[in-house]
C-alpha cells in the first residue's frame, strides 16, 4: 500500500484499524521480510494482551513491590567488639541484617551467640523507646523450641543488635529428607514445632515470618525456632498504630500479609500451614493455592522427597490431612485454626485416629457472611421464601434419613451440620441470584430471617436436635444483626428445646441459658428473669464439675455484667475469675473480653491504673487475635475512660478519638459502636471546657440513639440522654438538661429498678434540680439513690457514695443550711495537699471553699480555693481544666472580697469570668453568677458604671431562665439593692 | 502515518541532557518518597501525588528555574524512572549477597518477589531506552504518563499534542514495551 517502505509502527496501527480477522491475510499481502512480519506480530499480541500487564498497573505498584531499599552497611573486620560481644565471622546476611557469629566472656566463661546487626538505625528517641520495649517482650519468652533472645542494645552508632541463642541445627525441611523420616515421624515433629509457636502465641508475639529456614532441627532431634519476633522488632521504628512494614518470605506469607493487613496468630497458622504442605508433599505450596495437597502429588513426583512413594502418600493425604492443610492456609484469617496450639491438637487427633476438627468450608460460614453483607439490604422477597422453605424441607429430609443411621454424638453433629449447610448455601444462592431479581418485592435479610424462624419452629417438631442447630444458627444471625428482641426469642425457644432433647441438667442446656443471659443483657428483659437463667445455668455447671470449661467462663462473664449494677465487688471478683480461666487457655476474644469486663470492674471500683493495664492488654490481645480486632474499638474507649479519670486528659481523647474514628470505618455512620464512642468523645471534650465540640457531638449521639434504638432503649439512649443531660447541666443549659436527665432516669426506673445505675440517673437529675432551685425532689432523689447505694452494699465512706454526699452538701448550702452543708462535707475525706488533682478532689475542695464562705469563713475559703488551684497547676492540664480555673478562681475572689481585699477580689473575679466566658454557654446561669460576683467587687471599688452593666448582663441571664434556683437569684437581688440604695 | 503535528513545546519531547536542574528534582522527589514511606502510607506510594506537590512547590517557591511546565513533569517523569531502576538495581545488589540459610526440600528458595519485580523494573528499563531510540515521542507519553502518572488529557496539554495522538503513541509504545518484556 506504501510506496516507501513502512516502519513496524506504520504497519502496526494500520493492522489496528482492520478488523481481527483481516488482519493476516493484510499483513500476507504487503510481502515484508520475515524480522519485519514477526515484529508486527509481536506488537499485535502484546497489544491484544489485555491482562495485568506491568504497563497496565500505576507505577506505584511496581515501585513498591521492588521496595525501599536500604544499602547495607560494609562488613565489620573480625575483632570487633560490639557491645559486650566480639565478632568472630560472619554467618550471612538477609533483607534486613547480617549475622555474625560472635562470643563474650562474663566470669570465666566463654558464650557464643549469633549476633545480628540490623541495618536500619535508630535515629528518634521514639524508635529506641518501642525497639526497647519490643525487646523486653522477647526476652521474657523462654520455651526450649525457641532460640532465646538474649539480649539487644544500641551501638553508639545507632546500630540495633541483638544478640540470639548460637544454634547448630539444619532446616527441618532438610532434616526431614536426610533422615529419611516417614510421614508419622514428619507429623510428630511438625507437632513440636506448632507446640514452640504455640507457646509465643500464648505470650501475644507472633512470628510473622516462619519458613523452613527459621525452624531448624537440632543433632538431638530438637526443634529450634529462630528469630521469633525478629519481624515486629525490625519494625520497632515505625508508628504503632499503622499496619507494619512486612518483613516477610512471600512463599511462606499469608494473604493479609500481602494486603498489608492485621498481622495475627492466624498469619503463623497459615505459614504453618504451607510448611506441613511441605513437609507432606515435598513441594512448597503456591501462595493461594486451593487444590488439596495430596492432588500435588503425581506419579511423576520426585519420590525421594517424599515420605513414601507417592500412592501411598496420596491415600495418607486424602481426607483428614488434605483437610488440616487446606483449613491452616485458608485465605480468611477467621477460618484458619484459632491457634497453633488448636493446630497441633487436630494433628495429634488425626494421628490418633480420632475425628479432627477441619472440614471443607462450611457453608454455614457463608451464610453469616452473606447476613453481614446484606445488614441493611435488601434480597429478593419471593426468592428468600422459596429458598428458606426448600432448605427447610430438604433439612427435615436429610435429618430423618441421618436418624437411620448410628445415634452417636459425632453423627448428631454432622446431621446438624448438615442443616446449616442447606440453610448456607440458599443464603448464597440468593446473594448470587440478586441482581436479576424483581426489584419491586424486595425483602430485607431480617425480613427474610423472620420468616425461616416462623417456619422452623413449625416444620422441624419431629428432628429436635436438627431443630436445635438451626435456632442457634438463627440466634446467632439476630444477633449478627443487632435485632436483640429477635435474638432473645429464639434463645428462649432453643433453651426449651435443648431441655426437652438433653435433658434439664444436660451441660447443653446449661450452654443454651448463658446463651440466653446474653441475649437479655442486649435486649429489654428484666434483670430479676436474668438473674434466675444464670443461677439455673450456674447449678448445672456445679453439678457437672465444670470449673474451666468455655462455657464456665461465658458463665463468669455474664455474672460479672449482671452484678455490675447490684453488687460491684462481686461483679469484679466474676470478672477476675474469667480472666484466669481464659488466661490458662491460647490467647482468645474471651480473655481479652474478660479483661475488659474486669478493667470496666476497676473503674468502676476508682481503680484507674488497674483498669488502664486490663484496657492496654485486651488491646495487645485484639492486635494478635483476628476475633477480637473487632472488639478493640471497646478496648480503646474503654481505655480512654480509665485515661480521663487519671486525668491524662490528652491521652484520653487520642484513645476515644481512636476507637470514634475505628467505629466510623468498620461499621459505618448507623451503628451503635459509633453512637457509643461519639457519647463517650462528646462528653470528654464537655468535661475539658470545649463545649460546643462536645454538644454537637452528644446532641448528635441522641439522635443516632434514638434512630437507632428508639426512645425508650434501656441502654444506648438512656446513655446518651444522661451524657447530654450532664453535659448540658454543666455548661448552663438548663431546661434541657432537666428533660434527658429526666427521660433518663424514667427508662432506668422501668428496665433497672434497684440498681446503681439508677443511683447514678438519680444523682444526675438532683444535680439539675438544685440548680432550678427544686430542692425538695433533689433531695427525695438524692436520698433514694443513698437507699440503692446502701443496698449494694457501697460504704458511705468509699468513692463510689462520695458523688452522692457532695451533692448533699450542695443541695443544703443552695437552701442555706451551712451547718448542714458542713455536716456532709464532714464525711468525705480531704485528700492531701500533694495528691494527683481529680475531678471528684477538686470538686471536694471547692465545695469545701464554697461552704466555708457561707459561713463567713473567708480564709478557710481561700485556703481551700488556693489548694484547688494549685492541684490544677501540679496537673499540668491547666487548658483542660479551664471549668475548674474559673471555680477556684470565683471562689478565691469571693473570699478576698469578704476579707475586704478588694483589689485580689477583682483580679481573681475578673480571670474567672474571663475563663467561663470561655466555656460555657452565653445563658448559663454560672456565667451570670461570675458577673454578679464581679459587679459586687467593682462596686467594693467605687466603680458604680462597671457594676451596673454587669448587673445588667447578668439580669438579662437571669431573664432566659424560667426557673432558677435561689443560690443564683439572692446574689444578684443584693446587688441590685446595693446599687439601688448608693 | 508519520507524526506531523505541531509541536511547541519541542524541548520537552526530545530527551535532553541531564543537569543540575535534573539532579535537585530527583533528590527532592527522593527525600519526599522516604519522606511519605516514613510517615505511614503502608509501603505504598502515590508518586502521582509527588510530582504534583513538586510542581506546586517549585511553581509557588521558585527554588528551581524551569522555562516550561512540560520541562518539569518532563523532569520529574525522569527522576521517578531513575528512582525505579536504581531501586531495582540495589535489590539485585542484595540478591547477589544472598540468605544466610538457603535450603529448602526443594533446593533454593523461590525467587523473591522483590527480586522478579526488580528484573521486570530493569527489563523495562532497558525497553524503554531502545524505544527511545526508535520513537522518542511514544517514550516521552509513557513517562508522562506512566511513570509522572499524568492523564492523557494533560499530557496531550504539555506536549501541545492531541489527545488522539497521545492514545495513538501509548498504544504503540505500550505494545512495543510488553513485547519486548516477553
Amino acid at each position: 500500500m506504501n510506496a516507501t517502505p513502512a516502519s513496524a509502527r506504520e504497519l502496526f496501527e494500520a493492522a489496528l484499524a482492520l478488523a481481527p480477522g483481516k488482519r493476516m491475510a493484510w499483513l500476507d499481502a504487503q510481502c515484508l521480510d520475515g524480522a519485519q512480519r514477526a515484529e508486527v506480530l509481536r506488537l499485535l499480541a502484546a497489544d491484544a494482551d489485555a491482562g495485568e500487564r506491568v504497563l497496565d498497573e500505576p507505577f506505584d505498584h511496581l515501585l513498591g513491590r521492588v521496595g525501599e531499599v536500604e544499602a547495607p552497611p560494609p562488613p565489620l573486620p573480625h575483632g570487633t567488639v560490639v557491645g559486650d560481644y566480639t565478632l568472630i565471622e560472619r554467618l550471612g546476611e538477609g533483607g534486613y541484617s547480617v549475622v555474625y557469629r560472635a562470643e563474650r566472656e562474663q566470669a570465666g566463661v566463654r558464650q557464643a551467640v549469633a549476633l545480628k546487626l540490623l541495618h536500619r538505625g535508630l535515629h528518634t528517641a521514639d524508635e529506641r523507646r518501642r525497639f526497647r520495649d519490643e525487646r523486653r517482650a522477647l526476652a521474657q519468652l523462654r520455651h526450649p523450641g525457641i532460640a532465646r533472645l538474649i539480649e539487644g542494645g544500641v551501638t553508639d552508632a545507632g546500630v540495633p543488635y541483638i544478640a540470639l541463642e548460637l544454634v547448630d541445627g539444619v532446616p527441618i525441611t532438610g532434616y526431614v529428607l536426610a533422615q529419611r523420616l516417614d510421614l508419622h515421624a514428619r507429623l510428630r515433629l511438625f507437632v513440636s514445632v506448632c507446640r514452640a509457636v504455640e507457646a509465643a502465641h500464648r505470650a501475644l508475639i507472633v512470628h510473622r515470618d516462619l519458613k523452613p529456614s527459621n525452624v531448624l532441627v537440632t543433632r538431638e532431634g530438637e526443634v529450634k525456632l529462630l528469630d521469633f519476633g525478629i519481624a515486629k522488632l525490625l519494625d520497632a521504628g515505625d508508628e504503632p498504630t499503622r499496619t507494619q512494614r512486612q518483613a516477610m518470605t512471600p512463599a511462606y506469607a499469608a494473604p493479609e500479609q500481602f494486603a498489608l493487613g492485621q498481622v495475627t496468630t492466624a498469619t503463623d497458622v497459615y505459614a504453618l500451614g504451607v510448611l506441613l504442605g511441605e513437609l507432606v508433599t515435598g513441594q512448597r505450596r503456591a501462595p493461594g493455592e486451593s487444590r488439596t495437597p495430596s492432588s500435588h502429588v503425581g506419579d511423576d513426583t520426585d519420590e525421594s522427597l517424599l515420605p513414601a512413594p507417592a500412592r501411598v502418600v496420596r491415600r495418607q493425604l486424602r481426607g483428614d490431612l488434605d483437610n488440616i492443610v487446606l483449613k491452616a492456609t485458608a485465605t480468611e484469617p477467621e477460618r484458619r485454626y484459632a491457634s497453633a496450639g488448636a493446630f497441633a491438637d487436630d494433628i495429634e487427633r488425626h494421628l490418633a485416629g480420632q475425628p479432627v476438627q477441619a472440614h471443607p468450608p462450611s457453608r454455614w460460614y457463608r451464610a453469616r457472611k452473606f447476613v453481614a453483607r446484606h445488614r441493611g439490604g435488601v434480597a429478593s422477597g419471593a426468592l428468600f421464601v422459596l429458598a428458606i422453605l426448600s432448605a427447610l424441607a430438604i433439612a427435615v429430609w436429610q435429618a430423618r434419613r441421618a436418624e437411620v443411621e448410628a445415634r452417636r454424638a459425632q453423627v448428631q453433629a454432622r446431621r446438624a451440620e448438615a442443616v446449616q449447610a442447606f440453610l448456607g448455601d440458599l443464603f448464597r444462592a440468593n446473594s448470587r441470584n440478586q441482581a436479576d431479581a424483581a426489584k419491586a418485592r424486595q425483602t430485607t435479610a431480617r425480613e427474610l430471617l423472620d420468616l425461616g424462624a416462623q417456619r422452623v419452629g413449625n416444620a422441624m417438631a419431629d428432628v429436635p436436635e436438627a431443630k436445635l442447630s438451626v435456632l442457634q444458627l438463627f440466634a446467632q444471625l439476630y444477633d449478627d444483626l443487632e435485632l436483640a428482641d429477635e435474638a432473645l426469642r429464639v434463645r428462649r425457644e432453643a433453651v426449651e428445646l435443648a431441655r426437652r432433647v438433653y435433658g434439664a441438667a444436660s451441660p447443653q442446656v446449661a450452654d443454651e441459658l448463658v446463651h440466653l443471659a446474653s441475649a437479655m443483657q442486649s435486649s429489654r428483659s428484666a434483670d430479676d428473669e436474668r438473674k434466675a437463667v444464670l443461677d439455673e445455668a450456674g447449678r448445672i455447671l456445679d453439678a457437672e464439675g465444670d470449673v474451666d470449661s468455655p462455657t464456665r467462663g461465658a458463665w463468669l462473664r455474664r455474672q460479672a455484667e449482671y452484678y455490675w449494677n447490684y453488687d460491684p465487688a462481686r461483679a469484679y471478683d466474676y470478672a477476675r475469675r474469667a480472666v484466669r480461666l481464659f488466661d490458662a487457655k491460647p490467647p482468645s476474644v474471651d480473655l481479652a473480653d474478660s479483661l475488659l469486663s474486669a478493667g470496666i470492674q476497676s473503674l468502676r471500683m476508682h481503680e484507674p491504673a488497674e483498669a488502664t493495664a486490663a484496657f492496654a492488654r485486651a488491646i495487645e490481645i485484639a492486635k494478635v487475635v483476628q476475633e477480637a480486632a473487632p472488639n478493640a474499638v471497646k478496648y480503646y474507649a474503654y481505655l480512654g475512660e480509665a485515661q480521663s479519670q487519671q486525668l491524662d486528659l490528652a491521652g484520653a481523647e487520642r484513645s476515644m478519638r481512636a476507637a470514634w474514628t475505628m467505629a466510623r470505618r468498620d461499621s459505618g455512620a448507623e451503628h451503635v459502636d459509633v453512637l457509643q464512642t461519639q457519647l463517650r468523645l462528646g462528653g470528654l471534650l464537655c468535661d475539658i471546657g470545649r463545649t460546643q465540640e462536645g454538644l454537637d457531638l452528644l446532641r448528635g449521639a441522641k439522635q443516632l440513639a434514638i434512630r437507632l434504638r428508639g426512645a425508650d432503649d434501656p441502654f444506648h439512649t438512656r446513655a446518651a440522654l444522661s451524657a447530654l443531660g450532664r453535659c448540658e447541666s454543666d455548661v448552663g443549659d438548663l431546661g434541657a438538661a432537666l428533660a434527658n436527665a429526666q427521660a433518663a432516669t424514667a427508662i432506668d426506673r422501668r428496665n433497672r429498678a434497684g440498681s446503681l445505675d439508677l443511683a447514678l440517673r438519680l444523682e444526675r437529675e438532683a444535680a439539675v434540680l438544685i440548680e432550678l432551685g427544686r430542692f425538695a425532689p433533689a433531695q427525695a432523689e438524692l436520698d433514694e439513690a443513698v437507699a440503692l447505694r446502701t443496698q449494694a452494699k457501697q460504704p458511705r465512706s468509699g468513692d463510689a457514695f462520695a458523688a452522692n454526699l457532695r451533692l448533699q452538701a450542695a443541695l443544703a448550702l443552695a437552701r442555706g443550711d451551712v451547718a448542714r452543708a458542713r455536716e456532709r462535707l464532714a464525711e468525705l475525706p480531704v485528700a492531701a495537699d500533694d495528691v494527683a488533682a481529680s475531678f471528684d478532689r477538686l470538686d471536694r475542695r471547692l465545695l469545701g471553699a464554697e461552704v466555708a464562705l457561707g459561713g463567713g469563713d473567708a480564709a478557710a475559703a481561700r485556703a481551700e480555693a488556693d489548694a484547688a488551684a494549685r492541684m490544677i497547676a501540679r496537673s499540668g492540664q491547666s487548658g483542660a481544666l479551664e471549668a475548674w480555673n474559673a471555680r477556684a478562681a470565683l471562689d478565691a475572689g469571693r473570699a478576698a472580697a469578704l476579707a475586704h481585699d478588694t483589689e485580689a477580689a477583682t483580679t481573681s473575679l475578673r480571670q474567672a469570668l474571663e475563663l467561663r466566658r470561655k466555656v460555657l454557654l452565653p445563658t448559663s446561669p454560672k456565667l451570670a453568677d461570675a458577673m454578679t460576683a464581679l459587679a459586687s467587687a467593682e462596686l467594693d471599688r467605687g466603680d458604680r458604671a462597671a457594676a451596673r452593666t454587669l448587673a445588667d448582663e447578668a439580669a438579662a441571664i437571669h431573664a432566659t431562665q424560667s426557673e432558677l434556683g435561689a443560690q443564683y437569684r439572692r446574689p444578684l437581688r443584693d446587688l441590685q439593692a446595693r446599687l439601688g440604695a448608693e | 502515518m508519520s507524526a506531523s503535528e505541531p509541536n511547541p513545546a519541542e524541548s520537552a519531547v526530545r530527551a535532553q541532557p541531564l543537569g543540575a536542574l535534573f539532579d535537585a528534582v530527583y533528590d527532592r522527589l527522593k527525600a519526599m518518597a522516604s519522606r511519605q514511606l516514613a510517615r505511614g502510607s503502608r509501603g505504598t506510594l502515590d508518586t502521582t501525588a509527588l510530582v504534583h506537590e513538586l510542581w506546586l512547590r517549585v511553581n509557588t517557591g521558585r527554588e528551581l528555574a524551569f522555562e516550561h511546565p512540560a520541562q518539569f513533569f518532563s523532569y520529574a517523569a525522569r527522576a521517578m524512572r531513575h528512582l525505579l531502576a536504581d531501586r531495582a538495581r540495589d535489590r539485585m545488589r542484595q540478591k547477589a549477597g544472598g540468605d544466610w540459610i538457603r535450603m529448602s526440600l526443594t533446593g533454593s528458595e523461590a525467587l523473591h518477589p522483590q527480586i522478579e519485580s526488580a528484573e521486570q523494573a530493569l527489563a523495562l528499563e532497558e525497553a524503554l531506552t531502545r524505544l527511545e531510540e526508535v520513537d522518542a515521542r511514544a517514550a516521552r507519553v509513557v513517562e508522562l504518563r506512566w511513570f509522572a502518572g499524568l492523564s492523557p488529557e494533560q499530557v496531550a496539554e504539555l506536549l501541545g499534542l492531541t489527545r488522539r495522538t497521545i492514545d495513538r503513541d501509548w498504544r504503540y509504545a505500550r505494545a512495543f514495551l510488553l513485547s519486548a518484556l516477553e
